[in-house]
């Protein structure tokens, strides 16, 4: 059964997922997409942490301060505060399990942030279509917002309205929190000096030109980076997490 | 900071939400907050969970829950929607009055976390309030004379007339549009249940807040429309209309939810003494 609760001085919202086997040494941590990303991708989640809960491994989902249920707005958040927050998530997810093997699975731009965390519990990594950097992260947010602007536009031509003069923002970020992701890249060969690494992709282009190390395909196109109002929920991208976690 | 905890109901306790309490919930109201369409409690894009806090910090207890088969909680099988809601609800409440007693129960939803509520509050006289976002709205007399005024009056109507004629084709050869096919699926409450709903809410003097946004345009093009075209002697009187046929109807922008909170914010101050229990639970 799932356990929500809060952590971290109370500011970070977790659900914790004890292991069918409660003796069990293993545990996930999921570090969650952020903004639309994580809209569609809620529900897979969940279904991934309750999967392998079911096969004997702890999982624990959080959200990063200022995002989801955590506490805390977008613009008091930093990329320092959001790195603290998966350090956390992992100690707390250590001391609710006794687990001491610890896998981290980022997704999106969750999994920028989880590469820039070297933890002596941290064991595996999994990235799950990783963004190549905090700045083509931010060129993406910038289209989104574009996007929406045309969309309203074109909304005001349909029905007869003014154009509203707005700031037309999916999310409202800090010119210094924009800043700190503009500085991250994702850096799979760090990584690989400390633990087991493997790359999640649903982009066939990626796999076949050899980017990442150790990157698999799972056979899924997903289409991430257009926005639009659907869910996912990719089958086969989590049987192909779901097998290197429980490998 | 804002108190919360994890809520459950249900079989074995499977059902899940979150709850945000306010500094005394001793007589305080609960407001509690369905899911909008497939999306988990907090969303879209985190609404729910602000909107929880800012009713918190007048006073009322909120709860954004995961229905079957949403969010964190698993779908029953067997059971048709408005089956599963209904004892979803019957869960919801017997946890809400084991924790806090008896209390006015306000429900607030988008889309079909809207017309659950509506079912809901047409069979329940403990719902005193009704939150609706982009509801399901009769058409009045003059919904399709408005319609067309708007249509000819605009230019864009008329530059995009091949497309559009384009789409009847379609549409008369069996190809609906993604909007209409939409529509087709939500499991919207009937007239009856409208009627039933609205009359009980009159009579209970309850209160209702009523948005509508450009998602409702196919059925709602004026403020007021809702309540008149209900024909309920009273209805106005307990309606709050809000319009924005500019707006997005997940609110895909940030400076719309702000909008939208301060409103709820506002209408939530204006009815809180009316929602409170008069004594101490």
């Amino acid at each position: 059964m799932i356990e929500p609760f809060f952590f971290k001085q109370n500011l970070l919202f977790g659900c914790y997922h004890p292991a069918a086997d409660l003796d069990s040494r293993r545990l996930l941590i999921i570090c969650p997409p952020f903004f639309d990303d994580y809209r569609r991708s809620y529900r897979a989640l969940s279904d991934l942490a309750n999967a392998c809960a079911e096969q004997g491994v702890h999982v624990l989902r959080f959200d990063f301060f200022g995002t989801g249920e955590s506490q805390g707005l977008l613009d008091k958040a930093t990329v320092s505060v959001w790195k603290e927050d998966i350090v956390a998530a992992i100690e707390e997810g250590v001391a609710l399990s006794g687990a001491d093997k610890v896998t981290l699975l980022g997704v999106r731009f969750g999994a920028v942030l989880a590469a820039q965390i070297i933890h002596t519990n941290v064991k595996q990594y999994i990235f799950w279509d990783p963004l190549a950097s905090g700045a083509s992260y931010l060129r993406w947010l910038d289209e989104v917002n574009d996007i929406l602007r045309h969309q309203h536009w074109q909304l005001s031509r349909d029905v007869n309205i003014p154009f509203e003069d707005i700031a037309y923002e999916n999310f409202r970020m800090s010119a210094v929190l924009k800043n700190e992701i503009a500085a991250l890249a994702f850096d799979q060969s760090a990584i690989d000096k400390v633990a087991e690494s493997c790359v999640i992709t649903t982009d066939p282009l990626i796999y076949d030109a050899k980017v990442y190390a150790n990157c698999e395909f799972p056979g899924l196109r997903y289409d991430w980076p257009a926005y639009h109002d659907g869910i996912i929920s990719p089958k086969p991208v989590l049987e192909a997490i779901g097998r290197r976690v429980l490998q | 900071m804002m108190q919360e905890r994890a809520f459950r109901y249900g079989e074995n306790d499977r059902g899940l939400g979150m709850l945000t309490l306010p500094e005394h919930t001793q007589n305080a109201p609960v407001v509690v907050m369905f899911n909008a369409g497939l999306l988990y409690r907090a969303e879209p894009y985190r609404l729910n969970v602000l909107a929880c806090r800012r009713l918190a910090e007048i006073g009322y207890i909120c709860l954004r829950v995961d229905i079957a088969g949403k969010g964190d909680t698993p779908a029953r099988k067997g059971l048709t929607n408005r089956e599963s809601v209904a004892l979803d609800w019957r869960y919801i409440k017997q946890s809400l009055i084991h924790q806090f007693g008896e209390r006015n129960l306000i429900i607030m939803g988008l889309c079909s976390g809207a017309d659950n509520g509506i079912k809901i509050a047409a069979h329940d006289k403990d719902v005193k309030g009704l939150i609706l976002m982009d509801a399901i709205s009769k058409k009045d007399k003059g919904f399709a004379r408005r319609a067309l005024i708007n249509k000819i009056s605009n230019i864009y109507a008329w530059i995009k007339l091949p497309e559009r004629l384009i789409k009847t084709i379609r549409h008369l050869l069996g190809n609906e549009s993604h909007l209409e096919k939409s529509i087709a699926l939500r499991d919207a409450p009937n007239d009856q249940d409208l009627q039933q709903c609205f009359t009980n809410l009159t009579s209970l003097d309850g209160r209702i807040l009523a948005v509508f946004t450009s998602q409702a345009l196919y059925h709602y093009n004026q403020k007021g429309q809702f309540s008149q075209a209900m024909e309920i002697a009273g209805m106005g009187q307990i309606c709050e209309e809000i319009f924005w046929p500019n707006v997005q109807h997940l609110y895909s922008i940030q400076e719309h939810r702000d909008r939208l909170l301060t409103v709820l914010g506002n209408w939530g101050k204006a009815h809180f003494d009316r929602f409170r229990t008069k004594e101490p639970m």
